[in-house]
């Protein structure tokens, strides 16, 4: 009896532990950059949800934020290398993934905008994106049959101001979170690799991880990575006009790397194959060690994230 | 008792507002934007659009940042405890996120590629006479970063600050060619924004 006693205790103890482990890692995600809203709340999130997903906010409301950034492909846009605005206007950057973007330090390929809460402007206001002003966008919202009391139960306020549109859309983008995937499960010893991912992911740590640096897979540095450089965008040097920055763009994250192609700043390579041609070339890989690195990017996939019904469209008066 | 009255004498002097008042002239007579005006007797000028950012330094209790927009009188004259003044927002404002009233995006003032503000806005067109030619221009003058940071105090202290377009044109034009779309931080862009700087003084 006090052996069968001891056994339970034993392995208590043991299941806390392991509880604990994986608190830890959770833990070992570093502080966010970027400040949650004070108005953070459900209410504050369907509003961002809301407009995120409503083409009221482009010029001819043909286009949301979504038609760029769906919850299928991670937030990302597939279907054109750059970015797809009104009147089929295509832009010149590759619509990146929008999740994690509180640990960011600065948005757009460029780094430009350095707030969460600013990066709206660009795309709202951009030409070839949703090419509308923010004085009517406000105006189209004051009008609308909804916006103004969720806006007021959000708010407290009667007047719909251009920062409370921003803080909204932040509540919404700030809380898409992706820590789900395969590679977090064997984290938390809840899976194992295959062989070829172990390979992978052992090539990923040698070869990726000073740039790619896990758990979020990105760094907030900018960086040149060999590719030939259109001199008519040259990244990082527009913003800070410093020579060693020209042809620099921000290390984009590899979660959901497999839901988020086309890859680079223009979107040039359609699949992760032509991706680790570039790469096996400066790295010297080989086909089959090009392989095991993509078998463990695709270890980085969160359908739990990519699914989530709480990130898809809802209508205005449906609930969080 | 005595001491009681000094001490709401000293503490009045913080809360001391003047009067002050931006006068937007071309060549001593006042400007309106899309009126045309002439320089070197061959050249019409006529400005669409022109605003600046303009702060109180040093800066006590709120940040005193007046928006002068030509389009809007209201804006020409403000309260302010401080007589000394600098054209463009301290860089630590600049950088902190999204603000409102004179800092609200919607003043079409606030860069969305590039986290700042533009000092200095002003766009409109002019005419050789001689030539017939049009030359449109654009220039967005700004940014709080060195080299090429637009922030800079205006020399002395006053209530009216005069603005002469006609010094500052004038100054552009006798400069080495500089170009007429300028809409990011550059060498150009500050060149431009001294100029202006320079174009500023307070009334005798």
């Amino acid at each position: 009896m006090l052996n069968k006693l001891l056994f339970v205790f034993l392995l208590g103890f043991l299941l806390l532990s392991l509880k604990d482990s994986q608190i830890s890692l959770a833990k070992s995600w570093p502080e966010p950059i970027q400040a949650t809203s004070k108005y953070a709340s459900k209410a504050g999130f369907a509003l961002g949800r809301a407009l995120f997903y409503d083409p009221l906010l482009s010029a001819d409301s043909s286009v949301s934020c979504a038609s760029c950034h769906l919850p299928y492909t991670a937030f990302a846009h597939v279907d054109h290398p750059t970015s797809h605005g009104i009147a089929d206007r295509i832009g010149k950057r590759n619509a990146p993934g929008l999740f994690n973007l509180a640990w960011r330090q600065n948005f757009h390929w460029d780094g430009g905008v350095m707030h969460l809460n600013s990066q709206a402007l660009n795309p709202l206001t951009h030409p070839d994106e949703m090419g509308e002003t923010i004085e009517h966008i406000l105006l189209k919202l004051k009008r609308h049959q909804h916006y103004p009391q969720l806006f007021k139960k959000v708010y407290k306020q009667k007047q719909i101001e251009t920062w409370m549109l921003l803080d909204a859309l932040q509540q919404f983008t700030i809380s898409l979170i992706s820590k789900d995937s395969f590679y977090d499960k064997v984290s938390r010893q809840h899976a194992s690799f295959s062989e070829q991912q172990q390979k992978g992911f052992v090539l990923f740590e040698q070869h990726c991880n000073s740039c790619h640096t896990a758990p979020l897979f990105f760094s907030n540095r900018f960086e040149s990575n060999g590719i030939r450089i259109d001199s008519t965008d040259l990244g990082r040097f527009n913003i800070t006009a410093l020579e060693a920055d020209k042809g620099k763009f921000r290390v984009p994250t590899l979660r959901n790397i497999s839901h988020s192609f086309p890859y680079m700043h223009d979107g040039r390579y359609k699949s992760l194959k032509e991706v680790m041609a570039h790469y096996g070339q400066q790295l010297q890989l080989n086909d089959k060690q090009q392989k095991d690195l993509i078998a463990f990017l695709k270890t980085l996939t969160d359908t739990t994230f990519l699914m989530n019904p709480q990130f898809q469209y809802h209508t205005l008066n449906q609930k969080p | 008792m005595p001491y009681l009255f000094f001490v709401l004498f000293a503490l009045s002097g913080l809360f001391t507002f003047a009067q002050q008042q931006v006068k937007l002239t071309w060549n001593n007579q006042p400007f309106e934007l899309d009126s045309t005006y002439l320089l070197h007797d061959t050249l019409q000028f006529q400005l669409s659009e022109l605003k600046c950012y303009i702060q109180a330094v040093p800066q006590k209790g709120n940040n005193a940042i007046h928006l002068i927009d030509a389009a809007d009188p209201e804006t020409w004259q403000w309260q302010d405890h401080a007589t000394a003044l600098q054209v463009g927002i301290r860089a630590e404002i600049q950088t902190a996120g999204v603000f409102t009233g004179a800092l609200d995006p919607i003043n079409g003032m606030y860069w969305a590629w590039n986290t700042g503000f533009i000092s200095v806005k002003c766009v409109g067109e002019f005419n050789n006479l001689k030539t017939g030619q049009t030359q449109s221009f654009e220039f967005h003058l700004g940014g709080y970063q060195a080299p090429f940071a637009c922030i800079m105090a205006i020399p002395g202290s006053g209530t009216i600050l005069n603005c002469d377009l006609q010094t500052w044109f004038g100054h552009i034009l006798e400069t080495p060619p500089l170009g007429w779309k300028i809409m990011q931080p550059s060498k150009a862009s500050l060149m431009l924004f001294e100029l202006f700087t320079s174009s500023l003084s307070y009334a005798k």
